[in-house]
């Protein structure tokens, strides 16, 4: 995604404001390593740029190659992280931010990490990640069981159309992303802010739905039951879904769906250390039935079977 | 629980001042010059007393005599001159209660009115109590808030709601976090009942009264409280942002009151309030949605199996809620 003038040039200035210049060139080289900074114009050999101009130059050159946003990702990341030890005050912060909320972006509070509003933007990156590189996310697989009537039968394509419906609201209201929709279930990732308890959260909003569903719902004849299954780590982001399944997080969150009781959430034991106390207290450890290092929510009265 | 007291003396009034204070009463003070009109709309299951100064014993026994027949309250009688010679004849004439001259410096306290209460309960027959439970005039309420008027009665489903065990929450997270949570709380369910065209009427620390008003077309209240037990985890963490499960409660049920703006609800009278209030204290367990036998047509037959009776009280049949939400980890 590219920004216009209005953006671009804020940036720049807010910039060219904040740091000197070796080090906006060191920030530069954290997105596009061994990166210099080359003007438009002709310069004597020698002669250093205005501080201004190498800022402009680095804006811009971030901009064309669809990589500003991670760029003020590193960018802002001086001020609350901090920058070889130090903390930056950035220089016309708000302004900046008031033109990214207009142009469909967010920012996490706590980190001044950047992302794109999902009242504006969905994309399975959210607008920033990059391919090819790590970052640590919460995995969430959703499946639908085959109905049982007298013999097994593939789930009926409306309860397949709302439960993806479900998830989608589910995940995407807590900032997580679709990744992979099939018959087979429903991938979805978390990334952002507190993306453990995110994760569950949006498990248990599907199990209680799922919950009201089998009861209001008139037409069915069987209830319907799933499984939700949880587990977080850290690999490299790709959009294709063949290079993703094949990263350990990803196989294992899919293949737990074979230990998972119906109506249920698995939670790998990796999971469990980071959610918080109010819903690690509500969840069992189980051994049973080939399990091993998985926790299980459930909750107290489950839809009739009948 | 209502508690009527017809008196001019000032120091009478002053022994109810430790009542007043109690959650759990409502303390009714009338001038003298009302007993007779106002004797005969006191809400049935309340507390009443007269004091006799003035009254001769005719008058007395004209005002209370169709109350003590009647046997739908509690009668006590106030003697600040020592007047009555014999007593015992008091009590078994239906009096629940005798204030004599000498007690007239010291506070009433809730237990004395407990213990009025169980000498004199077995003489209300459960017909009565319930006949008088089951049966309700249903004034038609305008949907419209704004078509509410002050002083006029109305057919509300009262919505009663108590975050619980807020004494534990104090100890184990300090007063500052809980009265922040309190108020978060009551912020969230203020918001999803307004939804439902409910109104926040009174609050007092951890529980409030709400009221909607009652149309038979539009009972969403027991959808949306069952909704807000399903949902008592992602409420308490993700909403709420509590550091454990918070164990709420919410008893429904379906009365009459004249409508007083919030700033005046602590005013208004009503038997149905009354019981609302008595039913939290006393007769349900924390942590449930209750409904009374007035709302039973409305309960949604898809989720019917999930109430249970747990039995009659003041008059009213109560049912609960077995919440599916409830984690089964902590049930256990």
């Amino acid at each position: 995604m590219t920004f216009d003038k209005k953006i671009t040039n804020l940036a720049s200035q807010a910039l060219s404001e904040s740091i000197d210049q070796r080090s906006m060139i060191q920030l530069a080289c954290e997105i596009i390593p061994n990166y210099k900074p080359v003007p438009g114009f002709d310069v004597p050999e020698g002669t250093e740029l205005p501080r201004s101009v190498t800022a402009q130059v680095i804006i811009n050159d971030m901009n064309v190659e669809h990589l500003l946003v991670p760029f003020l990702n590193v960018f802002f990341s001086i001020q609350f992280t901090g920058f070889k030890g130090r903390k930056y005050r950035i220089s016309k912060f708000r302004e900046l931010l008031v033109q990214l909320y207009n142009a469909g972006f967010s920012i996490e509070e706590k980190t001044g990490l950047i992302y794109e509003d999902p009242r504006y933007r969905i994309s399975k990156n959210w607008g920033v990640l990059r391919e090819g590189e790590s970052y640590q996310f919460t995995l969430l697989w959703s499946s639908i069981l085959p109905q049982k009537i007298t013999e097994k039968q593939p789930v009926s394509k409306t309860i397949l159309k709302t439960f993806s419906q479900m998830v989608q609201t589910a995940v995407e209201s807590r900032n997580g992303r679709i990744w992979h929709i099939e018959e087979a279930g429903i991938l979805s990732a978390f990334h952002f802010g507190n993306h453990q308890d995110k994760s569950f959260y949006a498990a248990l909003e599907l199990l209680n739905k799922i919950y009201d569903y089998n009861r209001f719902q008139k037409r069915l004849k069987t209830p319907v039951e799933i499984r939700l299954c949880l587990t977080n780590g850290i690999f490299d982001f790709s959009k294709d879904i063949n290079k993703l399944t094949d990263h350990e997080a990803v196989a294992t969150a899919i293949k737990m769906q074979a230990v998972t009781d119906n109506n249920t959430i698995s939670i790998g034991r990796n999971l469990t250390t980071s959610l918080s106390g109010i819903l690690s207290s509500t969840l069992d450890y189980s051994n049973e039935n080939g399990r091993s290092n998985i926790f299980v929510y459930r909750q107290g009265a489950l839809p009739n079977a009948d | 629980m209502l508690i009527e007291v017809f008196t001019d003396n000032k120091n009478i009034v002053g022994m109810f001042s430790n009542l007043q204070k109690n959650n759990s009463f409502i303390i009714s003070i009338r001038d003298k010059a009302t007993i007779g009109a106002a004797l005969q709309k006191v809400p049935p299951l309340s507390v009443v007393y007269i004091d006799i100064t003035s009254l001769d014993e005719g008058e007395v026994k004209t005002y209370m005599d169709p109350i003590l027949k009647n046997q739908m309250h509690w009668c006590g009688l106030i003697d600040p001159k020592g007047e009555i010679a014999n007593i015992g004849t008091l009590f078994h004439n239906g009096y629940a209660d005798y204030i004599s001259k000498k007690e007239l410096k010291q506070p009433i306290e809730p237990e004395r009115i407990h213990k009025l209460m169980e000498f004199k309960a077995c003489n209300i027959s459960d017909h009565l109590l319930k006949d008088n439970a089951l049966s309700l005039n249903i004034i038609n309420s305008p949907s419209n808030w704004e078509m509410i008027r002050e002083g006029a009665e109305y057919t509300f489903v009262m919505l009663y709601l108590r975050l619980d065990h807020t004494s534990t929450l104090k100890m184990k997270y300090g007063y500052q976090f809980t009265d922040k949570l309190t108020n978060t709380f009551f912020d969230y369910f203020q918001k999803v009942i307004e939804n439902i065209n409910g109104k926040l009427w009174t609050k007092s620390i951890n529980q409030g009264l709400f009221l909607i008003p009652y149309s038979p077309d539009e009972m969403n209240a027991l959808l949306a409280t069952y909704r807000l037990m399903l949902n008592k985890l992602i409420i308490s963490g993700e909403i709420l942002g509590a550091p454990e499960l918070l164990d709420y409660t919410i008893i429904l049920h379906l009365g009459n009151v004249d409508y007083l703006p919030q700033d005046l609800s602590g005013r208004a009278v009503s038997d149905s309030l009354n019981f609302l209030y008595h039913a939290a204290n006393e007769k349900v367990a924390p942590g449930s949605l209750y409904v009374t036998d007035r709302l039973y047509e409305y309960i949604p037959k898809e989720i019917a199996d999930l109430f249970e009776e747990i039995g009659n009280f003041e008059g009213h049949e109560l049912k609960k809620l077995n919440n599916p939400g409830t984690p089964l980890h902590i049930q256990q």
